[in-house]
């Protein structure tokens, strides 16, 4: 006998023959009914936790990024996709209001408008003052908005917490007597109802002090307590008397959807390069200008990372210790295959599969329940506290599927998979005799 | 005996078991040749040590020191793993509790070594169908070992043996879990298979029916080697 003789044929074995290695590991499944009924159940009850935390931060993190692009976390309000200003916004500060302002708005909401993704446009003015009840005057920092539009950027949060009917607040804005809302800190500080008569005092264009009377119209929380202090909001009408210009801070403007937006973004700005007003401008998306969402982003990514990763390593570690016992069930069974001239990495893979298939059906269960489990959860209207910052409370959502899902799907039929290769270990222990004697 | 006609050689072995601090000697400078087509039985009392010599001629343990020579190649030095080739495709083993894997079919059983010899879904096919028709249970082929015989259950374990095509068969008293008429009829099937496929078997058993069957006879005791006859 050569060496070749004794090597033989190595055991290479195609699909055909993987598929009935997968069928001898389906059946030994049922060997052990009771043993297998709870390795399933961990690999249920893993991917459902994981899948329904994986559809509550999707839904956390989708709000976040509508609540910054509708709402915003103190500012003039939500930074809408996609925000227009002058080039030198970004570079200087302004030393009067206005002084980077942008004229010829009409212009350039033409040219914009000529983009059929476009659904709206925002122009907005930021300037700052003092406010006054006569006795008490205190610093604020306002906004010229338009009103309907900016109604209509709020209002789009309802569609996703209904709780959150945001654009009304706006609605005492939305005529033509010449009002104001203010913040909930600030009103209660100037001792200020609704109805009252204020003045606003405020630095035009060419750096004069201007004063005009308000109405208060309203008052209103941004959500963010500390905003709510100095927040003055007003049409952009009134904005423009006080500072004596026409000319507008930025222009927010909203997309159709939110879907390829750097396309969207290019097409844009290629229309305002034909334009002499709209080549000095800058397009900055919403993402850009958003350092409270980022930050709680970051955040949720550690939380959610570190919580999957426990998940998976107690799944990992109860089938570990399932597959340990159905090994060591086995162990004559073992040696008769060693004996037989299989590897041990050959009879290693019979353990694997089985592993495998476990988390597969696991995974699948586990997805369906998770389903379930989150159309529950969402119909349940469960109210949650406020995220950090905020005030308003909203209701929970879980997403039931999302393209993270079957990533997480994935992570557990691998998870319970690797739990397999504990066999090997209990396979290295025994000599082929050794085996054969196991009782 | 010719070199040619030696399949296992095995020159002065001797196996011990350390069990703690006390050792075991469970084969002592035995020698041996099994030849082709043999159809050989170890026979002796319990703890004679003829399993441990029917498993280092299966090739599924090593001697403490000795050589083995399996046709003619020293695989003294190889390791168990590196001779799983070597028990796949020229090692076929009978057990005494049968050994059959219980979720399987009679056919499936037979089938699973071949899958992991590599070869093709039809030549398994033939191989199984053939070697469960030879040992008389092809209407068994798709029922599981738990509901066969002892007798139906060893002829299930024959065919798995012989259906990798091997050059010898290693039996461990396969007859002692079989009634009398179950026992005979699986020596003479063995017996029958030895002489029409020419496979060399080996059979360590203590049952004296089986010696009888033998073509040559090795008696050991206490490890040791006491008589050939052949």
């Amino acid at each position: 006998m050569n060496e070749s003789q004794i090597k033989g044929n190595r055991g290479h074995y195609g699909w055909r023959n993987r598929i009935k290695l997968l069928k001898l590991a389906y059946r030994n499944l049922f060997r052990n009914k009771r043993r297998s009924f709870f390795a399933l159940l961990i690999a249920v009850s893993g991917c459902t936790a994981l899948c329904i935390a994986i559809g509550y931060y999707r839904f956390s993190i989708y709000s976040l990024q509508e609540l910054t692009i509708r709402n915003g976390f103190g500012g003039a309000g939500g930074s809408a996709h996609v925000q227009i200003m002058d080039r030198r916004m970004l570079e200087e500060q302004e030393d009067h209001a206005l002084e980077f302002g942008m004229d010829s708005i009409e212009r350039l909401e033409t040219l914009i408008s000529q983009d059929k993704e476009v659904a709206y446009v925002l122009p907005r003015i930021e300037f700052g003052g003092l406010i006054s009840n006569g006795e008490t005057s205190l610093p604020f920092k306002g906004y010229g908005i338009r009103v309907p539009e900016e109604m209509r950027l709020l209002a789009g949060m309802s569609e996703i917490n209904p709780r959150l009917k945001l654009g009304e607040q706006l609605a005492p804005l939305n005529t033509n007597r010449q009002g104001i809302i203010l913040g909930k800190g600030l009103a209660k500080a100037l001792h200020a109802k609704t109805g009252d008569m204020l003045m606003m005092y405020g630095t035009n264009t060419e750096g004069a002090i201007n004063g005009i009377d308000v109405e208060l119209l309203g008052i209103m929380s941004t959500g963010v307590s500390e905003t709510d202090r100095y927040y003055l909001l007003t049409r952009n009408e009134n904005a423009e008397k006080l500072l004596n210009s026409h000319k507008t801070s930025i222009l927010a403007l909203m997309f159709k959807n939110r879907e390829h937006l750097e396309d969207k973004i290019r097409r844009l700005r290629s229309f305002l390069e034909t334009d002499s007003a709209g080549a000095k401008t800058v397009l900055l998306p919403w993402y850009q200008n958003a350092a409270f969402y980022l930050s709680i982003r970051d955040i949720f990514n550690i939380i959610f990372s570190f919580m999957g990763a426990i998940i998976l390593v107690i799944v990992l570690l109860s089938c570990w210790n399932i597959m340990n016992m159905t090994t060591m069930e086995r162990i004559r069974e073992i040696g008769t295959l060693r004996a037989m001239g299989l590897s041990r990495r050959q009879i290693n893979s019979i353990f694997v599969l089985e592993a495998f298939l476990i988390g597969l059906f696991g995974a699948i269960i586990g997805m369906a329940l998770q389903w379930i489990l989150a159309r529950i959860i969402t119909a349940l209207h469960i109210i949650m506290p406020p995220v950090p910052g905020m005030s308003r409370p909203y209701t929970l959502q879980v997403y039931g599927m999302t393209l993270l899902h079957p990533l997480v799907a994935s992570g557990i039929i691998a998870a319970i998979t690797l739990s397999g290769l504990s066999s090997m270990m209990i396979i290295k222990r025994y000599t082929i005799v050794e085996s054969l004697d196991h009782s | 005996m010719t070199v040619e006609e030696i399949l296992v050689d095995i020159q002065d072995i001797s196996r011990i078991y350390y069990l703690g601090s006390s050792e075991l000697k469970a084969l002592n400078n035995l020698s041996c040749k099994v030849g082709k087509g043999d159809f050989l039985v170890i026979a002796g009392p319990s703890g004679s040590g003829k399993t441990t010599l029917l498993n280092i001629i299966g090739c599924i343990d090593k001697p403490s020191s000795g050589r083995i020579i399996f046709e003619r190649k020293d695989i003294t030095d190889i390791s168990l793993d590196k001779l799983n080739p070597l028990r796949l495709n020229h090692i076929g083993f009978i057990f005494q509790s049968f050994n059959l894997i219980p979720v399987l079919t009679a056919y499936e059983n037979v089938e699973l070594p071949l899958l992991f010899k590599g070869l093709g879904t039809r030549e398994i096919r033939e191989l199984a169908e053939k070697f469960l028709h030879r040992v008389g249970i092809a209407d068994k082929m798709h029922q599981r070992p738990s509901s066969l015989s002892g007798g139906q259950r060893q002829r299930l374990s024959i065919a798995r043996a012989l259906a990798g095509n091997p050059t010898l068969i290693v039996a461990d008293e396969p007859t002692a879990n079989l009634d009398r008429k179950n026992a005979e009829s699986i020596i003479e099937l063995m017996r029958e298979l030895n002489k029409e496929l020419g496979v060399t078997v080996v059979i360590a058993s203590h049952d004296q029916m089986v010696i009888e069957h033998a073509s040559s006879r090795l008696f050991i005791q206490d490890g040791s080697k006491l008589i050939r006859h052949e």
